[in-house]
Order: structure tokens, then C-alpha cells, then sequence
């Protein structure tokens, strides 16, 4: 082991026990966005892209970044996570975390991720492309998201030689990144667009719009746990504050018909509805074993709840804290040894309960001007 | 975006053995192109909806350049990174920030396709009014690098003093 492998694991070992920020705070509508994120995808123009480089140049584009970042006010602190010589599993909680993407993370070049401000803020280095910038916020705060990146984007490109043509913007080892380089995304709760079943047609109308929407979480063609990633699709011919804007307005939009089909829900079959959350929240909360896609469900449940204000739930920050942990890697990590799938699955709802019934796992104070029972009508909060 | 299609209706567009579960649509610019694909092949090319947020992008790359005929005789090769189109063809992605202009002339039909427009109107990354700015970039840096000796943080000293030096090499060649 290498001493920079050391250092990351010492980083990972103190980032597995929490959630990241964007899923411990509660930022605007976050009773159905998780989290708004932008990325630019950047590259220097005098090395070739990853795919086509030499192990020296690799190493010489992550020594490039990390003496720039001592100039970026936001990345001063940062930490770097070599990814070379970690094992699947560190991986895999990498990964959970959206700290490094799966093509980052299972690559095999000389390769990393610069972690700042509560994991707000990241730069994965040598993925394909040089540098990827990301911020990332709880809620809905895709303006916010995309002016975190603008700064260390505009500090950055003062001390490196982006690849940037006037007619084609910033170059990208992909074509479909050229121009802004710009990927905007929020990570969207949805669950009464698909039991009421106009998820499929609201998605079909966001694709017309050129934007992109796919299921979070789930293998294969499922869509689990009600969860879907919004993102724009092109990066060239608009502007990034223009794309920025399209996307909220649209994101705006959805979540209107969610809540209509919420208080459509509410009306229909309040029993029913409150009977299906409540006997989810009673599994997390006790089960003593459980499989990490049945907290997906059973969490997107109580999440439901939550947003409807319903009584003796817990907070939306410890839910999302138990989204986190509740991750194969994560459960391993936090076992501190590879575990077996039904060890796994105990372990997991042992972690599971443990956060449940610890402070903090309460149900909030409620919200000043909305009561904490009733119908949904408070939603546009 | 993904969604499953009618397996009894299509086969994949890739393999063109399986049955095609997957459909991916793609609008741009009104125009709507619409592929087919089997599990495994849409796995393959990290298009199973998940956490990845950049699979999506090659693929539709890959597939573009396959149905573009009109691409079909490019074979020129970068002569900066020596990346051939024709590899390019097969990985969808290119070597360097020069194969843009060493494939200028394939690449656009292939970006009008993508993304509808070949202009950037984005963010201008700005060399021309860097100059003042780099000037005050340096006078900031020097009071870090001195803050950072004074806490003796000297490998951050050393890292800053390099940075220095690199944007007064840029600074000196542009005046």
C-alpha cells in the first residue's frame, strides 16, 4: 500500500460513517428533490484525452490540478482519493456517494477525485475527459449548483490551459459534451406520478423537450424506488444559465403535477396510502434482516409520507442519511470487512434500526404556517 | 432516456439477435431518433438507467455514427495524437483537443446531429482580459505563499511558488 493509498482510506473512513451534505441538509423543495447538480467537463489542450494517454501524462494532469487547486479558494482544503489501488468495495462506496462515477471508478488509469466542502464539491480527474467539476446541493438549487461550479471553473481555468475553441466552446473526448460542457441534473422523488400512473406520460413530455430523464436507482430497465434524474441533453447552441433556467422551469413544472396527483392520492384513498407508509416505516425500523433494494422502496415510502407532513415519521435528513448507508459498499465498509450476502443483509438492518431510534431520528418540528397532519394542500412550500 | 420497449416487436439494433427491451429516444432540435436495444447490450454500453450519468452520451455517439453514411469515407488521422477516424468510429470518442480540427469536416454533420446547433454561445473561456487579472492572481499569491511559510505549510509553499511561476512564464509571453 502505497502511503497516498493510506490517506484515502483514512478520508473514506471518515466519510462512511455520514451521510454527504446534499443529503443531510434540506434545502428548497427538498420533500421531492434530493439534490441539483451541475458538472462541466473540462480538459487541458496541450495533453491528449485520457483514452489516449500515456501513464506519464496522466500523472502529470493530476500533479497539474492539485497545484492549481492551492490557488482556488474552494478547493484549498480539498482532499484527493487515489483511486489507483483501492479495492472493489472502497469503490463501490465511492461510487454510492456519487463522488466518482462507475466509469471513474472501475477505469484503470492513474486516476482520482478531489473532494471539497462537505462533498459539495468535486473534480474527478482522468475520467474521459480531464477534469469533470461538480457541485452538487440539497433541494432544489440548480442556480446555486451551477454558481459553485462557475467559481472554481473560472479559478481553475486561470491556471490551466483549458482546451476551448471560439466556434465549438469547450472540447470534450466526446462530442456529445462540446460547447458548455455542461451536464444539469436533479435527482427527483416522484412517487404519486407512478402510483397514479402519468409518470410515463410526464416523462415522454420532458423528452420532447430535449431533456434527459432516467430511473436512479435498479438494475436492468426497472425504475426503483420512485426516484428519476432530470438532465439536460445538449451542451451546445444554448448557454449554461439559459440551459440552467429551462431545466428549473421544467423541474418546476413536474413537481406541480406531482403535487396534484399527491392531493389527488390523499383524497382517493388517505387510508390506504397512510396504512402503505406507515407499515414501511415499521420494517426499517425493525426489521433484522433486509436487502438493499427494499430499502429503496420501503425508504421511498416513508419519504412520500414525510412530504405529506404525516405524524411520528422520521426527518427527511435521516432518511436520506439511511438511503446512504444502507448501500452495499457502504455496509461492508462500515462491517470494516467483506461480509456475505445474508451477514450483509443483517448488518445492514442492524445500521438501519441503530439510526432510527437515535437522536436526531425524531420527526421534525413542523414547519412554521403548515400543520403537521391534513391534506396536502401546503405542498408549495 | 431508457424505457422498456415491446420485446415481441423489435430486435436489438446492436447485436440484432436479442429481442430489444430497451428503448433509447433522443430529441434534438425537433427531430427524434429512436434506438433499440437488448439488456445486454444496453448494459454493455451503460445504458441501464443507474448512477451513471455519462453512458449516455457515447452510445448515442456510437450509434449516430453507424447509421451516418454520409461519414462513411472519413479516414484521415490526427496529427497530434495520431487518433485515426475510423477509430473513432468504433470508440466514440476522439484523442485530443486537435481532432477537432482534424476532423473538422466529419465531425460537423455529426454535431448538428447531437446537439442541433455548431455554435457555442456558452461561457467564453477569456484569454484576452486574463491579463489584468492574472496580474492580481499573482499579487494574491504571494500573500498566500507568505501566509503558508509563515504556518511553515511547505508543501502547499512550494506547490504555490510553482503556480507563480508558471502564470508569470504566461504572463511574460503574452506582453
Amino acid at each position: 500500500m502505497s502511503p497516498l493509498d493510506g490517506a484515502t482510506r483514512s478520508v473514506l473512513d471518515r466519510l462512511v460513517g455520514q451521510a454527504p451534505d446534499w443529503a443531510r441538509e434540506e434545502g428548497p423543495r427538498s420533500d421531492a428533490i434530493l439534490s441539483s447538480r451541475v458538472r462541466f467537463a473540462r480538459n487541458l489542450a496541450s495533453l491528449p484525452f485520457p483514452a489516449r494517454a500515456s501513464k506519464e501524462q496522466d500523472r502529470q494532469v493530476i500533479t497539474r490540478l492539485r497545484r492549481a487547486a492551492q490557488s482556488v479558494d474552494n478547493l484549498r482544503a480539498a482532499e484527493y482519493l487515489d483511486l489507483e489501488g483501492l479495492e472493489d468495495l472502497e469503490l463501490d462506496v465511492l461510487i454510492e456517494r456519487r463522488l466518482a462515477s462507475r466509469d471513474l471508478a472501475k477505469g484503470s488509469r492513474k486516476r482520482g477525485v478531489l473532494v471539497a466542502s462537505g462533498e459539495r464539491i468535486t473534480v474527478m480527474v482522468n475520467e474521459e475527459d480531464h477534469f469533470r467539476l461538480t457541485g452538487v446541493l440539497s433541494g432544489l438549487r440548480l442556480g446555486e449548483s451551477l454558481d459553485l461550479v462557475n467559481e472554481i471553473d473560472r479559478d481553475l481555468g486561470q491556471a490551466l490551459d483549458f482546451a476551448f475553441d471560439p466556434e465549438l466552446g469547450f472540447l470534450t473526448a466526446c462530442p456529445t459534451n462540446v460547447g458548455t460542457g455542461m451536464r444539469a441534473s436533479v435527482l427527483a422523488h416522484l412517487p404519486a406520478l407512478v402510483l397514479t400512473r402519468r409518470a410515463k406520460k410526464v416523462i415522454q413530455g420532458v423528452a420532447a423537450l430535449g431533456l434527459s430523464v432516467r430511473g436512479y436507482y435498479g438494475e436492468g430497465t426497472e425504475i426503483m424506488g420512485n426516484f428519476f434524474q432530470i438532465s439536460n441533453q445538449n451542451t451546445l447552441g444554448k448557454g449554461e444559465n439559459e440551459i440552467v433556467s429551462r431545466l428549473d422551469e421544467v423541474v418546476r413544472q413536474i413537481l406541480d403535477f406531482e403535487s396534484s396527483a399527491r392531493d389527488s392520492m390523499w383524497s382517493g384513498a388517505r387510508v390506504q396510502l397512510e396504512d402503505k407508509i406507515y407499515r414501511a416505516f415499521g420494517t426499517l425500523r425493525s426489521a433484522r434482516t433486509i436487502a438493499a433494494d427494499e430499502v429503496v422502496s420501503l425508504a421511498s415510502a416513508v419519504r412520500f409520507g414525510i412530504a405529506l407532513e404525516l405524524p411520528d415519521l422520521c426527518s427527511l435528513r435521516v432518511l436520506n442519511e439511511v438511503l446512504v448507508i444502507s448501500q452495499p459498499g457502504h455496509v461492508s465498509r462500515l462491517a470494516g470487512r467483506a461480509l456475505g450476502e445474508e451477514d450483509r443483509r443483517q448488518f445492514r438492518a442492524e445500521l438501519i434500526r441503530k439510526r432510527l431510534n437515535q437522536p436526531g431520528g425524531e420527526p421534525p418540528a413542523p414547519r412554521p404556517g403548515i400543520g403537521t397532519e391534513g391534506p396536502v394542500t401546503g405542498l408549495e412550500g | 432516456m431508457t424505457e422498456p420497449t415491446n420485446p415481441k416487436t423489435e430486435t436489438c439494433e446492436n447485436c440484432g439477435k436479442n429481442p430489444a427491451t430497451v428503448k433509447i429516444r433522443r430529441v434534438t432540435s425537433g427531430e427524434e431518433v429512436e434506438i433499440h436495444l437488448c439488456l445486454a447490450c444496453a448494459k454493455e454500453r451503460g445504458l441501464e438507467p443507474g448512477l451513471d450519468e455519462t453512458g449516455v452520451g457515447v452510445d448515442m455517439v456510437q450509434l449516430m455514427l453507424k447509421n451516418l453514411n454520409e461519414m462513411e469515407g472519413g479516414s484521415g488521422v490526427c496529427d497530434v495524437c495520431g487518433l485515426t477516424y475510423s477509430r473513432f468510429r468504433e470508440t466514440g470518442r476522439l484523442g485530443c483537443a486537435h481532432c477537432y480540427r482534424s476532423f473538422a469536416k466529419e465531425l460537423k454533420p455529426l454535431i448538428r446531429r447531437i446537439h442541433g446547433e455548431v455554435r457555442h454561445v456558452g461561457k467564453v473561456l477569456d484569454r484576452i482580459g486574463e491579463g489584468s487579472d492574472r496580474q492580481a492572481r499573482i499579487r494574491r499569491l504571494n500573500e498566500d505563499l507568505e501566509r503558508a511559510i509563515g504556518a511553515e505549510e511547505y508543501e502547499r509553499a512550494a506547490a504555490i511558488r510553482d503556480l507563480i511561476q508558471e502564470l508569470e512564464t504566461a504572463q511574460k509571453e503574452l506582453s
